[in-house]
């Protein structure tokens, strides 16, 4: 006990206690309290109570299955993809002895290039007329590709956002190697483990509780995506097939003014956020070593 | 330990301190809060500055000037700010339904009362554009500097080069359409994904007129059917091969050079792109032409006023700021101050003459202005936002034809509340 009175260490705690409050319960349980409410308009007055009008259309909007389908999709891929192709970049750099500073930084690059400026860098990539993709492909003699299209679309704004976030889970990743002690590997070494059975047998159980932070991060991450898809592709474009929630709920209170909708589908992105952390903190428990 | 002591404290105090800086009452008695769009990037922003800094000396109270550029966010933070008692005392912004709730709660000063007072406030803007400014109550509260004006720009070298008709009326407009479709340029530079709010616009204006272009449905009987004909356009057009390939998913700014750098023949768009325009020459402007058929004017456009500035009620019954308030709004009301607005992007709302540096298209546009038979509003300043954003967002599948057009409008009048 450093303060003999508790009074001193409740005056410590209050500042952050009152900004959590303010910016982050407070919002949250009036943003319940909206979604029953009819609000036009940014900054409206709650008018009509709607009750849980605002949840049925939830189950009706053919926008906001299009929205989950995607952000699901986009929960498997960043799981598979980002967590998986950092894994494998981490144990390959954890394994290197020269040059990992090097890598590490190379890797982590994308996190700290502000994700508008990654949009517009992919923008121009993919433009049809005279965009970097479509001149590559002039240059031996091909044509040009309409990259945006009703079917690639979804596909070409998802590669960006998962090599983005490659490094972030890179960085956690390596140091949980990091923290795994030398002494284990001598010892297997000393018994013949190298190589693969190094990495399966020794590597990956003791990382499985950083593993399991990276998921429950980017089941968390893909379910709020907004910066990257609205920038390369606004308002779901083409036709509204490339909403994510995060889109689709930012359509609906900024573009359509409806914010008691935008609120009911900000709800919906915590629950189904707690769901799958749920499922998978039950999948895959936490273990001690 | 004593220096981690110290630290925390002042840690704890910082933290304590920006809690109660948050607190703050919107505005002195002493100072004058002002808020506009001329902020940022916006082409009128130094003119605004000048304006501004002139007359610091002749206003007794400081002026606190919070101008920003306009778009969503800080529309929201303005209506915030009203909501929340924290609003300005003099604002430059929009009319019509942006401001219906404002207008509702008393938030503004009627020019009439303003006038009981200072009869001479605002008495050199033109009656045409006072006209705009008046609310559905039958006040007005705005003083506008400058309208806007839409129009279909053209790249007139390109159509010399490839002896394409100019778009004077529909079967040169379409000719043109054909002649480009052949070639390596997009005879419409367009992005329904972002911006597809002008050809919406002039397609429905230019297929019924000015008398069907302003109704806002409440039921799916009062859509007129020009609004169908002029929606089918978008596909008609589309198949045509009038815009480019990528005009599902392709972006403003995109498109907008496009266009600058002659690699569109045609762009349809508003006032404020001409400034931005680098070949002044070779651009000219025209009025969206008339479907055949159709009873539209062949020199109407759509435009108008709507923006201006406003007198907050919370100013006006202050003492103190009442005529600081309207010396401010009298400055950048003035005939000077209009032409230094008009020059960049707009038609002038005083009877005056433009600056001798005013863009060439912008001359252009206030000539259009001037010859038009009729100016009639946008639609979104009739519609709901919500039902306007409807149909802006289905313009890609209506265009495709993987939405239907009568489909499309019975959410729009469904959401037109």
């Amino acid at each position: 006990m450093i303060y003999k009175s508790r009074k001193i260490a409740f005056a410590f705690i209050f500042p952050a206690v009152f900004f959590v409050l303010v910016f982050l319960y407070i919002p949250f349980f009036l943003n319940i309290f909206n979604s029953f409410f009819e609000i036009k308009g940014l900054a409206a007055k709650p008018g009509e109570f709607l009750g849980l009008s605002n949840y049925i259309t939830l189950f009706k909007d053919p926008l906001i299955k299009t929205a989950l389908y995607n952000s699901l999709l986009m929960m498997v891929l960043t799981i598979v993809f980002q967590v998986g192709i950092a894994l494998i970049l981490a144990i390959l750099v954890d394994a290197i002895k020269k040059g990992a500073n090097f890598f590490r930084t190379v890797f982590f690059f994308p996190i700290i290039i502000s994700a508008t400026a990654i949009g517009l860098m992919f923008n121009l990539f993919y433009a049809f007329n005279g965009g970097m993709l479509n001149q590559i492909l002039g240059a031996f003699g091909l044509d040009p590709v309409l990259w945006l299209s009703k079917e690639t679309a979804l596909t070409m704004i998802i590669i960006p956002v998962v090599w983005q976030y490659i490094g972030f889970y890179f960085v956690i990743l390596l140091t949980g190697l990091n923290n795994i002690p030398t002494d284990v590997y001598e010892s297997a070494a000393i018994d013949g483990a190298t190589g693969f059975k190094r990495v399966f047998y020794i590597t990956l159980p003791l990382l499985s509780n950083v593993i399991k932070v990276c998921v429950i991060l980017s089941i968390t991450g893909s379910l709020k995506v907004f910066d990257l898809p609205w920038i390369i592709a606004p308002n779901g474009a083409p036709n509204g097939i490339t909403h994510f929630t995060g889109t689709y709920m930012y359509y609906a209170t900024f573009r359509e003014g409806n914010v008691d909708y935008g609120s009911t589908i900000a709800l919906m992105i915590v629950v189904l956020g707690i769901v799958f952390s749920q499922i998978v903190n039950k999948f895959l428990k936490q273990k001690e070593y | 330990m004593k220096f981690k002591k110290i630290l925390s404290i002042i840690l704890v105090l910082s933290l304590s301190l920006s809690i109660l800086a948050g607190c703050t009452t919107g505005g002195k008695s002493s100072e004058l809060r002002t808020v506009s769009m001329f902020g940022g990037t916006d082409p009128s922003a130094v003119d605004y500055k000048a304006i501004l800094d002139g007359l610091k000396d002749q206003i007794n109270l400081k002026i606190k000037d919070e101008s920003s550029t306009t778009n969503e966010e800080w529309k929201a933070k303005i209506l915030a700010d009203f909501a929340s008692g924290n609003e300005p005392d003099v604002i430059f912004y929009f009319t019509g339904s942006e401001v219906e709730d404002l207008l509702k709660e008393n938030k503004f000063v009627s020019i009439e009362e303003i006038r009981e007072e200072f009869p001479n406030y605002a008495q050199n803007i033109t009656k045409n554009a006072m006209s705009f400014m008046e609310e559905t109550d039958g006040k007005t509260y705005a003083i506008p500097v400058r309208g806007f004006f839409e129009g279909l720009y053209i790249n007139e070298d390109l159509f010399e080069k490839h002896n394409a008709p100019l778009p004077t009326d529909w079967e040169s407009f379409i000719k043109a359409i054909e002649i480009f479709a052949k070639t390596d340029i997009t005879p419409i530079a367009a992005s329904f994904a972002d911006v597809p709010h002008y050809l919406i616009e002039n397609l429905i204006y230019s297929a019924g007129g000015s008398s069907d272009h302003g109704v806002s449905p409440k039921t799916i009987q009062e859509v007129p059917d020009s609004w169908k004909k002029g929606l089918e356009m978008f596909k008609t057009l589309r198949d045509m091969g009038a815009f480019s390939k990528d005009v599902a998913a392709t972006q403003d700014p995109i498109t907008g050079n496009s266009f600058k750098e002659g690699k569109s023949a045609m762009v349809v768009d508003g006032s404020w792109f001409a400034g931005g325009v680098p070949n002044q020459k070779t651009t000219k402007l025209y009025p969206f032409p008339a479907m055949n058929g159709s009873i539209k004017s062949p020199t109407g456009i759509i435009g108008g006023f709507s923006t201006g500035f406003y007198i907050t009620r919370k100013a006006w019954d202050n003492a103190d700021k009442r005529e600081a308030a309207v010396q401010f709004v009298t400055a950048m009301t003035s005939n000077e101050a209009i032409a230094k607005f008009a020059k960049v992007a707009g038609a002038p709302a005083a009877d005056i003459k433009l600056d001798s540096d005013t863009s060439i298209l912008i001359q252009q546009g206030v000539e259009l202005s001037n010859k038009a038979s009729e100016i009639v509003m946008p639609m979104d300043s009739r519609l709901s936002k919500e039902a306007w954003n409807s149909l802006v967002s289905s313009i890609s599948g209506v265009s495709d034809g993987s939405k239907k057009i009568d489909d499309v409008l019975s959410e729009l009048v469904s959401k037109n509340k």
